[in-house]
């Protein structure tokens, strides 16, 4: 290894990257833009469904229970049926997810001590909408049948104090309102930093195009020297995304950034090291940029979908599914990165990832120089 | 004569030998069994049509591909087994321009210097000369894509030479350049040559293989013939006349008749036939064309250019295979 001569294929390689301004500027914003097109792609906080009530008691009581349903922002009541004709038709049309029936004698019933009959129906065709009318409208009914039941023992003198025998007080940690982005953006951070690393897979296939390969190869220049000296400005460039996706999370998005942006961008560092020696032994089996650029956006975007716990936590995969996912280094930089935007997490706690990323990347590299060979 | 410095050049050890060379492709046997030995000083020039595997011989030589068969050694080292050694006395200009179009003049031969370790005073030095020396010295801040195709060409020479080879090897150096860029670019080649560097160049152009030392001449893979330029022009056969009639055309059919004529080629308005006894065709010739009223405006014995006895001996090794 001649350092001079990787530091002289550095910087050609940097000159190649820079002076075609319009494919730089590219290079630099597509991961910006690509982070804000999926942060509202995938972004699955859902409020404010619509829903129907065809009230047929019309007593006081039924439309305090009412009253009380629309008044969170996570149902909003848009429709007032008349008949179950009706509420058929709303229903088939899809303008409201959700209708809640409330029959003849509701009041009479509650007020008679009898167990009173409440009818929900949801459209069903999308189970996350649904999901989430039928979490709050029970969540709402039950928290009303247990005021009716305490202001009814309070009418007949007695306490309601112990009426549950555990205190339930729920916190969530990092994230107290549970709001997806916080958790989406910086994971997303990681899959839209593979577009450097695509790029990073034209280094050999543009010499090869160019003819300029033939001319390289019949130097002196080592295997060794040629692959760093093409890797290192890829990271580079790479890392100058690094900032503008941060700031695009923090400033756009409101996720906080409670960790060390000097470690952020170090780890981002080695992940990029990571990718790219992946992206460059991708380099040394295609003859052509296409074939190159294609090859590693199906590695690169469909393991930083479907495996890196960005949609599908990994909590929930199988072993050989977890294994798998695992092998690829998106995975890693997902929990780096949540850790160090949400968690404010420390190298400390890092430093395992870290590692995992970095001995990727070292096998990588070590197989592209093996498998590059000068000739023809 | 203009090359008479070819006899004052020393010459020396064998410094490119090849045993069987062969490579081949899926559907093609690009070389074929080829036996060649260069020796220290000589301007070879490996002549040849398109796709007669020229290309492939020297990518076999600067050891950036490997034969399918037999072998080549440089400098005494196998390119298979000893490829470094060679690459750092060599140097290599491809048919395309394989330099970064980019990178200014002045880059481009600061990154091969690096490559070569070509360093410090002796680098600025060697850098202004070959600048100079290429007719590049105005244009060292300008991208090499931006250059005329015969500057390119001066510029990829220029970066072949930064760690002053031994051996360059150029194929088809000149391919696609203006006539006067390449009398200059043949003029660089000749003062390399005297200060001693050995050359193998291939090239298209008969003209440029007068200038070699010695040519070889490939077709289908296979050398053809490998000697002095003169000497393959004496390989040609029977004697030369060259004709000029009142109307070639007719002319052509007129004479094919003939007997002992072993080849016609038309230049212009020119005949030149290959016959075994010229003095014989000329008094036949002359009859049977004032026969037809078809004027013998010129005619005379002459020899046999470069260009015809290539056309000759490929056409001669054409008709062995058909039989």
């Amino acid at each position: 290894m001649n350092w001079r001569r990787i530091l002289s294929v550095m910087r050609k390689e940097w000159w190649h990257i820079t002076r075609d301004r319009t494919s730089f500027v590219l290079l630099l914003l597509s991961p910006v833009l690509a982070l804000v097109t999926m942060a509202y792609a995938f972004s699955i906080d859902i409020k404010d469904v619509g829903i129907g009530v065809l009230n047929q008691d019309l007593s006081p009581l039924s439309r305090q229970y009412l009253a009380q349903l629309g008044s969170t922002d996570a149902l909003r009541v848009e429709a007032w049926p008349q008949s179950l004709d009706e509420v058929e038709q709303l229903m088939m049309h899809g303008s409201v997810k959700a209708v809640v029936i409330i029959p003849h004698g509701f009041a009479q019933d509650l007020e008679a001590g009898r167990m009173a009959a409440l009818q929900v129906v949801v459209d069903g065709t999308d189970p996350n909408t649904a999901g989430h009318a039928i979490r709050h409208i029970s969540a709402h009914t039950e928290h009303f049948a247990t005021e009716q039941l305490k202001s009814r023992l309070a009418g007949a003198g007695l306490s309601s104090a112990n009426l549950s025998p555990i205190d339930l007080r729920l916190r969530a940690w990092f994230n107290p309102s549970l709001k997806s982005t916080v958790s989406l953006l910086p994971a997303l951070v990681g899959v839209v930093l593979s577009v450097p690393a695509m790029a990073a897979s034209l280094a050999l296939a543009r010499e090869r195009e160019w003819g300029t390969m033939e001319g390289l190869i019949v130097t002196p220049i080592g295997r060794g020297e040629l692959i760093v000296g093409k890797l290192v400005p890829y990271v580079l460039a790479g890392l100058l995304s690094v900032p503008l996706c941060a700031a695009t999370a923090v400033y756009g998005f409101g996720v906080p950034f409670r960790g060390s942006p000097w470690l952020y961008l170090a780890l981002s560092a080695v992940f990029l090291f990571a990718t790219m020696s992946i992206s460059l032994l991708l380099s040394v089996f295609t003859q052509s940029q296409q074939v190159a650029i294609i090859g590693s956006m199906i590695i690169f975007l469909f393991s930083g979908f479907f495996m890196s716990g960005l949609l599908i936590p990994l909590a929930i995969m199988g072993p050989a599914l977890k294994m798998e996912a695992l092998m690829f280094p998106t995975t890693h930089f997902v929990l780096i990165s949540r850790n160090v935007f949400v968690k404010g997490a420390g190298l400390g706690e890092l430093q395992g990832y870290a590692i995992v990323l970095a001995v990727m990347g070292v096998i990588f590299l070590a197989l592209t120089t093996l498998m590059f060979k000068k000739k023809l | 004569m203009a090359w008479e410095w070819r006899t004052t050049v020393p010459v020396g050890d064998l410094v490119i030998e090849t045993e069987n060379l062969t490579r081949a492709f899926k559907n093609v046997v690009a070389v074929d069994g080829l036996n060649l030995s260069v020796r220290r000083g000589e301007i070879f020039g490996l002549v040849g049509p398109d796709g007669a595997g020229k290309t492939t011989t020297i990518r076999l030589l600067v050891a950036i591909m490997d034969p399918t068969d037999g072998q080549a050694r440089v400098f005494g080292y196998d390119t298979v087994r000893q490829p470094e050694p060679i690459k750092r006395r060599i140097g290599y200009m491809a048919q395309r321009f394989n330099l970064y179009g980019d990178l200014s003049v002045l880059e481009n031969l600061n990154f091969f210097a690096d490559v070569f370790e070509v360093r410090g005073k002796v680098r600025q030095e060697r850098i202004e000369r070959l600048l100079h020396f290429a007719r590049l010295t105005e244009f060292r801040d300008r991208r090499a894509a931006h250059l005329s195709g015969g500057m390119q060409k001066k510029l990829a020479l220029a970066c072949t030479l930064i760690h002053t080879p031994e051996i360059i090897f150029l194929d088809e150096p000149t391919t696609g350049v203006d006539p006067v860029s390449r009398r200059e670019f043949w003029d660089i080649l000749t003062e390399l040559h005297l200060q001693g560097v050995t050359l193998l160049v291939s090239t298209p152009y008969m003209d440029e293989a007068e200038r070699c030392s010695r040519v070889g001449l490939m077709y289908q893979g296979q050398m053809v013939v490998c000697d002095t330029p003169e000497r393959v022009k004496a390989m040609t056969e029977g004697e030369l006349i060259a004709l000029r009639p009142s109307d070639v055309r007719r002319a052509r059919e007129v004479l094919a008749g003939l007997e002992g004529i072993l080849e016609m080629q038309t230049f212009g308005d020119q005949l030149r036939i290959f016959v075994k006894d010229a003095d014989q065709v000329i008094t036949q010739g002359r009859v049977v064309l004032a026969a037809q009223g078809i004027e013998m405006l010129d005619v005379r014995r002459t020899r046999p250019r470069m260009e015809e006895a290539f056309i000759s001996l490929i056409r001669r090794r054409m008709a062995e295979k058909v039989l």
